[in-house]
């Protein structure tokens, strides 16, 4: 990948296009990240990692650093699941005895988790994700397959 | 016991890392290890993620990792397109879509680590 390559992927001349800041209150960039949420939205609605996709997009092309693309998720995530657990709730599809105990060893985790990505460096922590996405993947396969060899049984 | 709370951890651990993918941990770890239905997996990963979400929140923030203008209009247009997908849901072929799904996560991969 020649250097130019790589600042157009980092989004970082789409930014310098911007630099005389359009004058309407509603640029382009904005509805760019509106349509981001709605795509990621979408994905998240029918149950597979919408957060994936909101992270992708914001760092590939709006240029966005890794660490505030995560934040963006986790701000993102906290409406559209709140609605999402209502529904659930509803619907009594939550086993809340189990929900409790991982919820409370979840949060343990998650200052673990929370106080090294802090702390680590972009390109590490990039390279982190990039591997629990392949394994992600891998499990993907296996489930897909699973699914497949089943409905074959029992046909 | 040691189990759920092993589950827990892992999935709070990989949330607070990336932000996203507690529930790919959560829901195969649910359906497999402990033996819950799938819906019911779905369900009860997205009540337990939240708490793991808004502690994550907090140490971002505290980070200043937070644009709150970026992740606002996110959260708008990710309410309008919740609504969508839950509504699209039925109607998808979830085959394809898993599929589909699997390719763009290798790409995501790929990307991340070579860059």
């Amino acid at each position: 990948m020649s250097p130019v390559d790589k600042n157009v992927h980092q989004g970082r001349f789409k930014m310098d296009k911007n630099v005389p800041k359009e004058t309407s209150p509603w640029d382009k960039e904005e509805s760019m990240e509106v349509l981001i949420g709605i795509i990621s939205g979408i994905v998240s609605g029918t149950g597979m990692g919408g957060g994936t996709i909101l992270i992708f997009f914001l760092t590939f092309f709006m240029g966005i650093e890794q660490h505030m693309a995560q934040a963006t998720n986790l701000i993102f995530f906290i409406p559209t699941s709140i609605v999402a657990i209502l529904v659930n709730i509803k619907n009594k599809n939550i086993n809340l005895k189990l929900a409790v105990i991982i919820s409370i060893f979840g949060i343990l985790g998650a200052i673990i988790g929370a106080e090294i990505s802090v702390h680590i460096d972009v390109s590490i922590l990039r390279k982190c994700f990039g591997v629990f996405l392949a394994l992600v993947a891998l499990n993907e396969i296996y489930s897909i397959t699973k699914e497949y060899k089943n409905s074959k049984n029992y046909k | 016991m040691v189990k759920k709370a092993m589950i827990g951890s892992l999935a709070g651990i990989i949330c607070g890392l990336f932000s996203t993918g507690g529930g790919m941990i959560l829901v195969p770890a649910m359906v497999y290890l402990l033996k819950e239905d799938e819906s019911k997996a779905r369900g009860t990963s997205i009540f337990c993620i939240l708490p793991m979400v808004i502690t994550s929140s907090f140490f971002y923030y505290k980070g200043n990792y937070i644009d709150w203008k970026i992740s606002i209009l996110c959260a708008i247009g990710g309410a309008i397109g919740g609504y969508i997908g839950a509504k699209l849901l039925k109607k998808l072929p979830k085959k394809v879509l898993k599929i589909a799904f699997t390719v763009f996560l290798f790409y995501v991969s790929f990307k991340m680590i070579t860059r």
